[in-house]
């Protein structure tokens, strides 16, 4: 007669085993899960840069200079980084959007670059921000009138609609954002008249000035 | 004795189709044998061609999870100058040494990171770290400096070569120097940066007497 029994241990064993590489692959993936939360959060509260282009800020167009055919006009615009990191202004371009099928009248030219940093060749020397620092930049706008005549030409002009584009980047991957920017047409015409009125001698065609010398 | 006389030569944009050693020959004819010609260490990198785009790089996971306990001013503050210090220098070696860093400011000790991970974690410069049309690339540290002042220095008939990173902001690191040249002393006197920033396209300096300067240094005639 068996009095008790012997409890089989190496099948025990084996199941301890087994408990224990499991529990312990719980506890390496939970250790993973929160440091990935963790770093989420870490993320998460760290922020990015961000940039906003202040258009309420905008100074109303100013005439640089002008002519029969054409004028050059431009205004001024604050950015700042309002983000919670330092940011990168890889890039920043104009793009303006008035197609031949809307209107045809005008040759259109435009550039942006920042008060500090005056350029012509419309490239954009890039810098980086960090947090609530910023600058104006300047926007020109050059309009020459395909008939020779700028003031025909202004007339029957829609509102210029432009889109101020940049390429940005800080702790993360870098990205493209655009700010929605539109001239009036009946600011772009009181501009004109502006120059019109004001028409400094100096401001000679070029054509007349060929036939004077 | 002689005085010591540091002049910038401004140069052209220098691009990946230059050599760094014909130019500086071009602008190290008058040289004498006591004299030096020194050059910023990013132009010699972007003559080798060791320059990348954004657009080029694939930040892995590591760099996206490393970089953000870079300080703000630091060019590995991004993921994509973290992913091309890890592309240069490997990324568990900038890995381990973040985390020795890491351990190391715990207890006071400062700079381990940069020590540990590379030459290249120091001498990489992000966006805007050069002048445009550079500014839109991460640039490298030279590919072996070492090589490379001894490559110009064989050019030239002058006491030595050296290729110095050097900032405004009082930071004047010699990467590499041919022998003879006293690094402390170098970097003592371009420590006010006549390299000058940005687009001032002084990548060349030429250090009249510097052998004296080492001497006087020294408190020993030549």
């Amino acid at each position: 007669m068996t009095i008790c029994t012997i409890p089989n241990w190496s099948g025990w064993a084996n199941w301890c085993a087994i408990t224990n590489w499991r529990l312990a692959a719980l506890y390496i993936v939970l250790a993973l899960l929160v440091l990935y939360l963790l770093h989420h959060y870490f993320v998460k509260r760290q922020g990015e840069g961000h940039f906003t282009f202040d258009i309420s800020k905008r100074t109303p167009l100013k005439v640089v200079r002008g002519s029969a055919q054409g004028i050059e006009l431009s205004c001024r615009l604050p950015f700042i980084n309002d983000g919670k990191q330092f940011g990168a202004l890889i890039d920043v371009f104009t793009r303006h959007y008035l197609p031949r099928e809307q209107y045809d009248a005008l040759e259109i030219d435009t550039n942006i670059y920042r008060v500090s940093d005056p350029r012509t060749e419309k490239y954009w020397d890039a810098k980086i921000f960090y947090v609530g620092e910023g600058e104006d930049v300047v926007i020109d706008i050059r309009l020459v009138a395909k008939t020779g005549d700028i003031v025909s030409a202004l007339a029957d002009m829609p509102d210029l609609p432009l889109d101020i584009f940049q390429k940005t980047c800080s702790r993360s991957d870098y990205y493209y954002a655009r700010t929605y920017l539109t001239f009036s047409s009946d600011e772009l015409r009181a501009a004109l008249k502006e120059a019109l009125d004001e028409a400094p001698a100096e401001e000679v065609p070029a054509e007349e000035a060929t036939e004077n010398e | 004795m002689s005085k010591v006389e540091i002049i910038p030569v401004e140069t052209r944009i220098l691009t990946p189709k230059d050599d760094i050693a014909d130019i500086m020959q071009q602008c190290g004819k008058d040289l004498g044998p006591d004299d030096i010609i020194t050059v910023a260490e990013s132009v010699v990198a972007i003559t080798q061609g060791k320059v990348l785009r954004y657009e080029d790089i694939r930040p892995g996971t590591l760099a996206r999870l490393l970089n953000r306990f870079i300080a703000k001013e630091g060019s590995l503050a991004g993921i994509y100058g973290m992913q091309a210090c890890m592309l240069a220098e490997g990324q568990w070696r900038v890995a381990f040494a973040l985390l020795i860093g890491m351990v190391g400011k715990l207890f006071g000790i400062r700079g381990l990171f940069y020590r540990l991970a590379g030459d290249q974690a120091r001498l990489i410069d992000d966006v805007s770290g050069t002048c445009p049309p550079f500014d839109k690339y991460i640039v490298y540290g030279p590919h072996k400096p070492k090589q490379e002042v001894a490559r110009i220095h064989a050019k030239l008939n002058c006491f030595g070569v050296a290729i110095a990173d050097v900032n405004d902001l009082k930071r004047a690191l010699i990467v590499a120097s041919t022998d003879g040249i006293d690094n402390a002393v170098l970097s003592k006197l371009l420590i006010d940066n006549p390299f000058g920033n940005g687009n001032q396209k002084r990548p060349i300096c030429i250090v009249k007497n510097f052998r004296q300067a080492m001497a006087e240094h020294k408190g020993q005639s030549v």
